[in-house]
């Protein structure tokens, strides 16, 4: 008897109206606190803006995911029971009411409605009884008549199958949460970047560098992207293949609000990017000959150049370059090793403009602006300072790579390891970087980095001396030509995102579901209505009154349109 | 004369169908009621003319697309939806009051429009090319107007109950407070089912263009924040009964939620940000 009462006492929690306000509030209360804390950042993002202490607390309540964490997913379960044991619980009712053979009238409850209207009529008794017939009860449904004494009673009645509204919405709502279940227990969400030309079966999926192969590949044949006058895009286009055993089985363009579905996976257009250039086109025009050089080269590729002008590499191609504070778009940079073994820095802005070899002075301005030399001391020695964080004092010091310094004040010992290209720090990219090693004196070592952009970044390390390299000012020499890029190629890659996603014509179904049976609980009214011919010694008495479950107002209307055509002679 | 010109002339003539529903209310003047319908009707096809002129502009410039894209042809639209269901609802019910909280907001919608938000036409950018931007946007301010509206009658309800103005005979004019009562739940019932219709369209449209159906986007959220908030009043009226103060301040609470998903999701970072 106790546990019978337990599981009473349980099922009366778990179907109660109580539990459904509390947990549709909770739903919509907690919902809240994703959209003001951003979701899924890495934890450096969080730290900075929060703080360690905050971010503790969010890690604890899974604030940074917060709609796939337990205690939210816990709500929508608690909600699912809730529905469906309310739902069980009244669907017998429910279903006698609906499927009930012979639906019983009460006389006396129609003749209680405040709709009813009541008329004489002098007009027979079979001609009454025709009308009604063929007019009125034809739309209902259910009709039942009862001859009296005197007369006759109608009873009809439609649509008393809306009272299962409430339950398609429900189970629509059931049926999107199951859809939904499905696709992240069987579906994946990821993304792939395809180059123009090239073929890909790797997804990744995720940001924890996970992936997944596709049974087909996917080409690019070709991406392309429209601007408006604007400058505004208006619309990106991949041109794909499906490749399955060597042999394209599907062609198809997609752009944003047009994927491409293929056995179940589905490819969105969702990002675009360029490659960096291939075949490079350049010329250079040297000033003593007084001859254009042309030439082909890719980025990265060492290219002797003729009269002993020295040995090109261009290195680098900047989508946006910045150059001394000012934004020149799309530029190349690269190093020049002339014969006499100086080392230019050179920018190569794209595009650029004619050379025109009769303005010496110009071009001789424009090449001292874009070309730099690089002075020895910068390649071999470097003055490095060391601030000492206790006497205050400055020690300068000229060190060469590799060649291991004191540290004044007996802190340790110094060397200078290598200068690098780029130097990575928290997903930022610190430009050129001089790398070296300290030694303390107890043994222990610690790598420094030295970004030229930021000479006083060794600051950070709290160490007791601070270590800071001095940019050294480039001298300025001429260099004697000026290489200029005349064209060059480069490929698009086409983002994608790919998915597979098998819940989702269960969602749909939940959702036509929850659309429709809406539409019938909310619109749709169970009618019953009640008409009473009574004969008298001359009339006829009729009284017709109806009650709808929802639409009150407009039974009322009705019946008196009724009583109107009763009437009537025709 | 374009139609940002008619959009103001539109703003003007809803200010002054709200006067001539006050004036109707205060000083219980029968004409003035009919004005006020009639100058309301007459702004409501000034605002459908200014989106079809609109929608014909775009044309002309060569984007050929409903004028739906951004804050200022939302709003626009927004204050169309709050006046022509309202009208409805006068038809309907006869309740020329209800206007005096209903019209203001078709004016207020349609002059934040003119006054506060870029009015320049812009061509569509690619996520927004789809058949579903008509439908979703259709039904979601469907859905917002009948909130709008059954929030301007659960503020008529909260008058008319409070104790300290109920003896004034302005607020004797209003109607009773089971009309109202009724109203708004009828009004709400309305905008659930199209705030549904809205959220179920915009899932679909994602799904084909980005690839899922819901993504927790901010106005994704708060949509279903608002949805959640509704659903509470509805199951609370039809099951546990709730009626009359409890139902009119769960009403003005989700129109604030309504509110926010509209304007203050704009705030935070998403994938609407064309909304601003």
């Amino acid at each position: 008897m106790k546990k019978n009462t337990t599981e009473n006492k349980l099922l009366t929690f778990f179907s109660s109206i109580k539990l459904t306000i509390f947990l549709l509030l909770a739903l919509a209360a907690t919902s809240v606190i994703g959209t003001v804390v951003e979701q899924n950042l890495n934890s450096f993002e969080y730290i900075n803006r929060y703080g360690q202490s905050v971010y503790d607390i969010f890690k604890l309540l899974n604030i940074t995911d917060m709609y796939h964490s337990w205690w939210f997913l816990l709500l929508i379960c608690l909600l699912v029971l809730n529905i469906i044991i309310c739902s069980i619980q009244n669907l017998k009712k429910t279903w006698d009411i609906i499927f009930v053979k012979n639906p019983k009238f009460n006389i006396n409850q129609f003749k209680k409605y405040k709709n009813r209207v009541q008329i004489l009529s002098n007009l027979p008794l079979e001609k009454l009884i025709e009308t009604v017939e063929t007019k009125i009860i034809k739309k209902y449904s259910y009709k039942k008549t009862d001859r009296t004494k005197n007369g006759i009673i109608f009873f009809a009645e439609k649509n008393r199958w809306v009272k299962s509204g409430v339950y398609i919405v429900h189970l629509g709502v059931v049926l999107l949460l199951v859809g939904s279940l499905i696709g992240s227990l069987f579906g994946f969400d990821g993304y792939m970047n395809i180059a123009e030309g090239e073929r890909n079966n790797v997804v990744k999926t995720g940001g924890s560098n996970k992936i997944r192969l596709l049974d087909f590949s996917v080409q690019c044949d070709k991406f392309n992207v429209l601007f408006y006058d604007s400058g505004m895009a208006e619309e990106y286009k991949s041109t794909l293949s499906i490749i399955e055993n060597s042999k394209v089985v599907l062609k198809k363009d997609i752009v944003v609000n047009s994927p491409l579905r293929y056995k179940g996976i589905n490819l969105f257009q969702s990002s675009y990017g360029v490659l960096d250039p291939e075949k490079i086109h350049a010329e250079i025009y040297n000033r003593q000959a007084e001859k254009i050089y042309e030439f082909d080269t890719v980025l990265g590729k060492k290219i002797t150049l003729p009269d002993d002008m020295g040995i090109l590499t261009i290195t680098n191609y900047h989508k946006s370059f910045n150059f001394k504070g000012r934004k020149m778009g799309k530029a190349f940079t690269g190093v020049l090793n002339t014969a006499d073994k100086d080392v230019f820095d050179i920018v190569m802005p794209y595009p650029f403009f004619e050379i025109k070899p009769s303005d010496q002075a110009d071009l001789s301005s424009m090449i001292n602006m874009l070309c730099t030399k690089r002075s020895k001391a910068y390649v071999e020695k470097i003055p490095v300072s060391f601030l000492s964080n206790k006497t205050k004092m400055v020690y300068k010091k000229i060190v060469e790579f590799g060649q291991s310094v004191k540290i004044p004040e007996d802190t340790g010992s110094f060397i200078l390891t290598e200068l690098k290209k780029s130097y990575s720090f928290k997903g930022h990219n610190l430009g050129e970087t001089y790398m070296g090693k300290v030694t303390y004196p107890s043994g222990d070592t610690v790598h420094i980095a030295i970004p030229r952009k930021y000479p006083k970044f060794d600051k950070m390390r709290n160490g007791k001396v601070i270590i800071k390299i001095e940019d050294i000012p480039a001298k300025e020499k001429e260099a004697a030509f000026l290489p200029v890029i005349s064209n060059f190629h480069s490929k698009y890659y086409t983002g994608l995102q790919v998915t597979k996603d098998p819940g989702v014509y269960t969602v749909y179904l939940g959702f036509i579901f929850i659309i429709s049976g809406c539409f019938i609980a909310f619109f749709m009214a169970h009618e019953r209505i009640c008409i009473i011919l009574e004969k008298t010694k001359k009339q006829t008495k009729i009284m017709i009154s109806g009650k709808s479950d929802k639409n009150a107002q407009g039974m009322k209307i009705k019946i008196s349109q009724f009583s109107r055509s009763i009437n009537k002679k025709r | 004369m374009d139609s940002s010109n008619i959009f103001s002339i539109t703003t003007f003539v809803y200010g002054f169908a709200c006067i001539m529903y006050v004036v109707f209310w205060i000083f219980k003047s029968k004409i003035s009621g009919k004005i006020a319908t009639a100058v309301l009707i007459f702004g409501s096809i000034l605002n459908i003319a200014g989106i079809g002129l609109r929608w014909s502009e775009t044309y002309k410039l060569g984007f050929g697309h409903a004028p739906l894209s951004n804050l200022f042809e939302s709003l626009t639209f927004f204050s169309l939806t709050i006046a022509l269901l309202y009208l409805f609802v006068e038809f309907k019910y006869g309740k020329k009051i209800l206007g005096v909280f209903a019209s203001p907001m078709a004016f207020l919608a349609i002059a934040y429009a003119s006054l506060g938000t870029n009015s320049q036409i812009a061509p569509l950018m690619p996520a927004l090319k789809s058949n579903w931007l008509i439908a979703h946007v259709l039904t979601c301010f469907l859905g917002y107007a009948a909130f709008a509206i059954a929030y301007g009658i659960s503020i008529m309800y909260l008058i008319k109950i409070s104790e300290s103005v109920n003896k004034m005979s302005i607020v004797k004019q209003l109607p009773d407070i089971t009309v109202l009562d009724d109203l708004t739940y009828k009004m709400i019932v309305f905008g659930f089912f199209f705030l549904t219709l809205g959220i179920i369209t915009g899932a679909v449209w994602a799904n084909s263009a980005w690839g899922r159906y819901w993504g927790w986007d901010p106005k994704e959220t708060w949509s279903l924040i608002t949805w959640f908030i509704y659903a509470t009043l509805l199951h609370a009226r039809l099951i546990k009964g709730w009626a009359g103060k409890k139902i009119a301040y769960l009403s003005i609470f989700g129109f604030v939620a309504v509110l926010f998903t509209y304007f203050g999701v704009n705030y935070l970072s998403g994938l609407h940000s064309y909304g601003s």
